[in-house]
């Protein structure tokens, strides 16, 4: 019976049909080349510096040195045949490095295929039985292809995970709730409205409402592109949850355009109040809440 | 068409007077011409008014309903004047929905009732 909960790293021997006698192999036949890793490193470099990707990030000689020794280590841990998490770890590192870097995945895939291709060698330059370096060549291909799996998955991780940031940062761009004056919240709207960016769009203002105690929101829509029945009944949401929080909606930016729109397809903003500029909008506010423009008010 | 609809601007709102039956050619002059004028003067009022209009059909007062509702949604009061007895027993026969829009029955009348509304820009005419 195996362990009821399986390690990282024998999920991934498991998934890869690394079994505990190509591992023994590896490290058989790594004991011999270890010595040899010089070699390998040297050839390696031969093929690296031919591509442009070496000028790009390793021209500075101390990197370059950093990153050799790294490769060797690298290629020790492999030919030492011991998976563990440490060595699953050691693998996810080396994606992340890539990803932050932005070395590209065609670049990476080719340096293991050299990598292989000299290990082949160097296993075929050993003194063991032409069936034990077969069998060990088989081992060494289950795990590189293990090796590459692990990075390039990382890889994929790091970026999603970057897309999604920026994802956010843009939300959040698209929303700048801005108090402009005491009680007044204003949000100016740029580009597109689905209900993704409505969704957001509510939750930004009444957090700012309740935050504020705002009794005045203008909505400026003199930047969004497309005014249809979807966009305007997005609108409508947002200004009755704000009414719900006691702050009354304006829109204001509609231009005779959007007010075309806005009639010919027979949309009902009726309860809203709209405007066609923002400063006509802030008036409307000012006067509202009493505010006198004559003389500065914080 | 800048004779057919003179629109000229009074205290914070529009006055557009229409001088001629209410052709679609009329009408589409008064439309683009009425709100690029809401949108640049901000004016919080339009007072359309009808005293030169002879006759009226079903097409021309929905062209001119029609205006009038993107004038609100732009911000701006619509407001009818100066029906003749004519117009306005012809708009009842046209089962005409002018609720929504006020009607008064001069360009006076629609000065006090907007001035009532505080939609008046009072000028500065101390001295």
């Amino acid at each position: 019976m195996r362990e009821p909960v399986q390690t990282k790293a024998q999920l991934h021997l498991e998934l890869f049909r690394i079994t505990p006698a190509d591992l023994s192999t590896i490290r058989t036949v790594g004991a011999e080349m270890i010595s040899g890793l010089e070699t390998l490193k040297d050839r390696f470099y031969e093929w690296l510096k031919t591509q442009p990707e070496f000028e790009l990030f390793l021209s500075d000689p101390v990197t370059l040195e950093r990153v050799e020794t790294a490769q060797v280590e690298y290629w020790a841990q492999f030919i030492a045949g011991v998976v563990n998490d440490e060595y699953i770890a050691s693998r996810e590192r080396i994606g992340q490095t890539h990803a932050r870097i932005g070395l590209s995945l065609r670049i990476y895939h080719a340096a293991m295929n050299t990598f292989l291709s000299l290990l082949f060698r160097m296993v075929d330059e050993t003194s063991f039985q032409e069936d034990t370096k077969a069998q060990a060549k088989v081992a060494i291909a289950k795990l590189s292809h293990m090796d590459m799996a692990i990075a390039s998955e990382t890889i994929a991780i790091v970026m999603n995970e970057r897309v999604a940031a920026q994802n956010r940062m843009l939300l959040e761009l698209s929303t700048p709730v801005a108090q402009i004056w005491r009680g007044i919240l204003l949000l100016p709207v740029v580009g597109m409205i689905d209900s993704k960016r409505a969704q957001e769009i509510t939750t930004a203002v009444l957090n700012k409402i309740a935050e504020t105690e705002a009794r005045i929101f203008i909505l400026d829509i003199s930047g969004v592109a497309v005014v249809d029945t979807a966009v305007a009944n997005h609108l409508v949401k947002i200004t009755k949850s704000t009414r719900m929080m006691g702050c009354e909606s304006t829109i204001s930016g509609v231009s005779p355009a959007i007010a075309r729109t806005i009639v010919d397809l027979g949309i009902d903003v009726g309860g809203i109040e709209t405007i066609a500029t923002l400063r006509g909008a802030l008036a409307s506010a000012f006067e509202r809440l009493k505010i006198s423009t004559d003389s500065p008010h914080r | 068409m800048p004779e057919t609809t003179a629109i000229y601007s009074a205290h914070g709102y529009l006055v557009a007077g229409i001088q001629k039956d209410l052709t679609a050619e009329v009408l589409s002059a008064l439309e683009s011409d009425l709100l690029a004028r809401i949108f640049h003067s901000e004016a919080r009022a339009v007072v359309v008014d009808l005293a030169g209009l002879s006759t009226i059909g079903p097409d021309e007062f929905a062209g001119l309903s029609r205006i009038l509702a993107m004038a609100k949604v732009m911000g701006a009061t619509p407001l009818l004047s100066g029906l003749s007895a004519g117009i306005a027993s012809a708009m009842v026969d046209l089962g005409a929905d002018t609720r929504g829009v006020p009607v008064v029955s001069s360009i006076d009348e629609a000065y006090l009732w907007l001035r009532k509304r505080g939609l008046v820009k009072e000028r500065d005419e101390s001295d």
